[in-house]
């Protein structure tokens, strides 16, 4: 979950706990004291009625006028006023309602059991807070003193209103108050967030090939600054090693390059230029042999560590079809047996490239699928609506699936050994795939053990704008039957068929 | 083997590594040339001065003077032919190479067969007595080393550019149509593509790379010819 949201989210339900527990104590508290001060009033109004010194009318006259009250005769000996039922129809003395009616019977067994009870009636505006207590009262001149029940209530419907209006405020303070914290927090977490978004782009843009990135620093000395800072020493280290690893790469390769020329150069020369024996023929021709495998080896190495320096290739319009041909003439010598062929269905396949650096991924291509122990190696280029398809196929053993993943990786093979098999350089894949990126193409591969290989390279089309003389005309559809440009190659024997007889 | 002259041609090697320029050496001499190794820039300076070479064989990583230095200080007086050796390929280094007024350029490791023939290619171009070559204007097309050359300048150009430009070559002043010229380059296909057009286009950009007159004539509905105007 984004961070911002996390926040917001903690803050929101931490702050809607706090603000409701403080508005129901709010609440509490407010009623607790409203009903402490109702039912002060009450028993107030009580004590006047019972305070038994003065007389029962005075004590009625000084009764707030809101208060409504019932006294009543209980009886003596009270044997029958002792029931609830019997209470109830003891004798109204004075009363301007009758609130006994209205108590109920759980409420009038608590007055008779503990001389005293205590009630709410009604609800809304018309609640009535309604307390009892037996006592005596003062009978006529001759008839001593009487049991008689004391009930006072007093109209808490304003109480009820306030305590209502009191929730309806509270709730919504809280409502707007948790809003106003939630958007508080999530705008306030995009202020804090919002420069570690920029870092967050910045990093992402530093990619193995372009390391010269920075994220940006901003000014103040806070937490964010010092992230970003962390960041780019860290790029700075990973820039300044990846650097070192690149050009002693490089810088190795460079040096290789006298030595092996020297050797090739030096085996060369006494294989053509002395009469050396045959046994020392072969063996100078091994040492030739190696020497420009290593050669190789080290050519691959420095185009590698060009692609890791960030190096762009030069394009001019290239036709795709001609470089396979001359791919093909180029191939090392064969392994007996061994056929390539080239199928072009026109003539023309334009792609805007280095068409030296192309030739070098179809020859990779041919000899990677040689290498492997294909007999029969099959380059097809079509132009399609878009883009321009190479397929190389072979009749070789297959990659395994879980292999094809790994198989553009420097140094990587098959079989896990470094068998050494044919003149492979470990690198012709990664040198391809570098190339074809480089071109805005792709290279699928598709594979099946035992039956062979495809890799298919997808360039696009060269943009007819991009040459002022070429004309973009309509071909005539090519028979594909009737694939026309085929070159065999085989036992290192490469012939061109055409333009054979004007060359000397 | 060269043919046999009045002189036998005398090429100076400057190269420092030391085993390198040896082997140059032994195969040069093996062809029948005067050689003269020298192992720094300031030495082949002078050595240039003092001999007059027919041609140099010129090292890029040179102390003392380095070699697109020396490159540049001959160019000034001579227009003797220079073929650069390097260990570095770059484009770039190649581009300024030439710029230093060298005529060719190989990367280590090289083929020794391939540093041959292009010594035979400059040499031949210096000495207009060697047949097989075509002229036209500052256009030398040597149909046998399959090279062509303007102004000098060496130009790289692919096997079907160098047919066509050679077909050309082989009928100067005339004129051929889109559909003789496939028939002739493009011998498998049956036609229908506009792959003449587009290696006209091919060839004028690298002939006139460093903005020459044209050579490659479009004759309005008929073809295309090779003439001077």
């Amino acid at each position: 979950m984004r961070l911002q949201l996390q926040l917001t989210l903690v803050f929101g339900v931490f702050i809607a706990v706090i603000l409701s527990a403080f508005a129901v104590a709010v609440y509490v508290l407010t009623e607790r004291s409203l009903s402490a001060g109702l039912e002060e009033r009450a028993e107030l109004a009580l004590a006047e009625l019972t305070s038994g010194s003065t007389s029962l009318t005075s004590g009625l006259l000084k009764l707030p006028s809101d208060t409504y009250y019932q006294v009543l005769l209980v009886g003596r000996p009270a044997t029958m006023a002792d029931t609830v039922a019997g209470f109830k129809a003891s004798v109204p003395y004075r009363s301007n309602s009758n609130l006994l009616l209205q108590l109920p019977d759980a409420a009038v067994q608590t007055l008779l059991d503990t001389q005293r009870t205590a009630v709410s009636l009604g609800s809304g505006s018309d609640r009535l807070r309604v307390i009892g207590r037996m006592g005596m009262i003062q009978g006529g001149q001759n008839q001593g003193t009487i049991r008689a029940a004391f009930l006072v209530g007093i109209p808490a419907g304003l109480m009820t209103n306030t305590l209502d209006q009191l929730a309806r405020d509270l709730t919504a303070t809280v409502a707007i108050a948790f809003l106003a914290f939630t958007v508080g927090i999530w705008v306030l977490g995009d202020r804090v967030l919002a420069p570690l978004r920029k870092v967050t782009a910045a990093a992402a843009k530093v990619s193995g090939s372009d390391l010269s990135q920075r994220v940006p620093v901003n000014k103040g000395r806070d937490e964010i600054h010092d992230l970003g800072v962390a960041i780019n020493n860290m790029l700075d280290r990973l820039q300044e090693s990846f650097e070192t690893q690149r050009r002693f790469t490089a810088d190795a390769s460079h040096e290789l390059r006298t030595p092996v020329t020297a050797i090739a150069g030096h085996a060369s020369y006494l294989v053509r230029r002395t009469n050396p024996s045959e046994e020392q023929i072969d063996s100078l021709t091994v040492i030739r042999r190696e020497a420009d495998r290593m050669g190789k080896l080290v050519n691959d190495l420095l185009e590698l560590a060009r692609a890791d320096a960030g190096f762009t290739v030069n394009k001019v319009p290239v036709n795709v079809v001609e470089v396979a041909e001359q791919a093909i003439k180029n191939l090392s010598k064969l392994p007996g047996g061994t056929s390539v062929e080239l199928a072009a269905p026109s003539p023309l396949a334009e792609v805007s490239g280095d068409a030296e650096r192309l030739k070098q991924v179809i020859l990779n291509l041919v000899q990677n699928a040689i290498n492997a122990g294909a007999t029969r190696v099959n380059v097809a280029v079509t132009q399609e609506a878009k883009q321009v398809r190479v397929e190389v196929l072979d009749d070789g053993s297959g990659i395994p699936p879980e292999a094809v993943a790994h198989l553009f990786e420097r140094f990587f093979r098959v079989d896990g050994a470094r068998s050494g098999r044919g003149n492979g350089s470990g690198l012709g894949l990664a040198i391809v795939k570098w190339i074809v990126q480089q071109h805005d193409g792709t290279v699928p591969v598709e594979s099946s053990l035992g039956e062979g290989t495809v890799f298919t390279v997808l360039l696009p089309l060269l943009d007819p704008r991009m040459t002022g003389e070429a004309k973009v005309t309509k071909s005539k559809p090519t028979d594909p039957g009737r694939l026309r440009a085929k070159r065999t190659a085989e036992t290192g024997a490469v012939t061109e068929p055409q333009g054979e007889q004007d060359r000397t | 083997m060269m043919p046999a002259m009045e002189r036998r041609p005398l090429i100076l090697i400057v190269e420092d590594e030391k085993e390198i320029a040896k082997f140059i050496d032994l195969e040069l001499q093996a062809e029948n040339y005067e050689t003269v190794v020298s192992y720094d820039g300031v030495t082949g300076l002078s050595k240039f001065r003092e001999l007059n070479p027919d041609l140099v064989v010129l090292d890029l990583m040179l102390p003392v003077l380095d070699g697109l230095e020396v490159a540049r200080r001959i160019r000034k007086t001579s227009n003797t032919p220079i073929i650069i050796l390097t260990a570095k390929d770059a484009v770039d280094d190649k581009v300024t190479g030439l710029d230093s007024g060298a005529d060719d350029y190989l990367v280590k490791p090289f083929s020794i067969e391939e540093l041959l023939a292009r010594v035979r290619a400059h040499l031949r171009r210096v000495n207009p007595a060697v047949t097989g070559e075509v002229r036209v204007a500052d256009l030398v097309i040597n149909l046998e080393g399959r090279e062509v050359f303007r102004d000098g300048r060496r130009i790289e150009l692919s096997a079907k550019e160098f047919e066509l430009l050679e077909l050309f070559a082989r009928n100067p002043g005339k004129v051929f149509n889109r559909f003789e010229i496939e028939e002739k380059v493009w011998p498998e296909y049956t036609g229908g593509s506009n792959v003449v057009d587009v290696y006209v286009g091919y060839l004028r950009r690298k002939l006139e790379g460093e903005g020459e007159r044209r050579l490659i004539h479009t004759v309005r509905g008929v073809g295309y010819v090779l003439r001077e105007e």
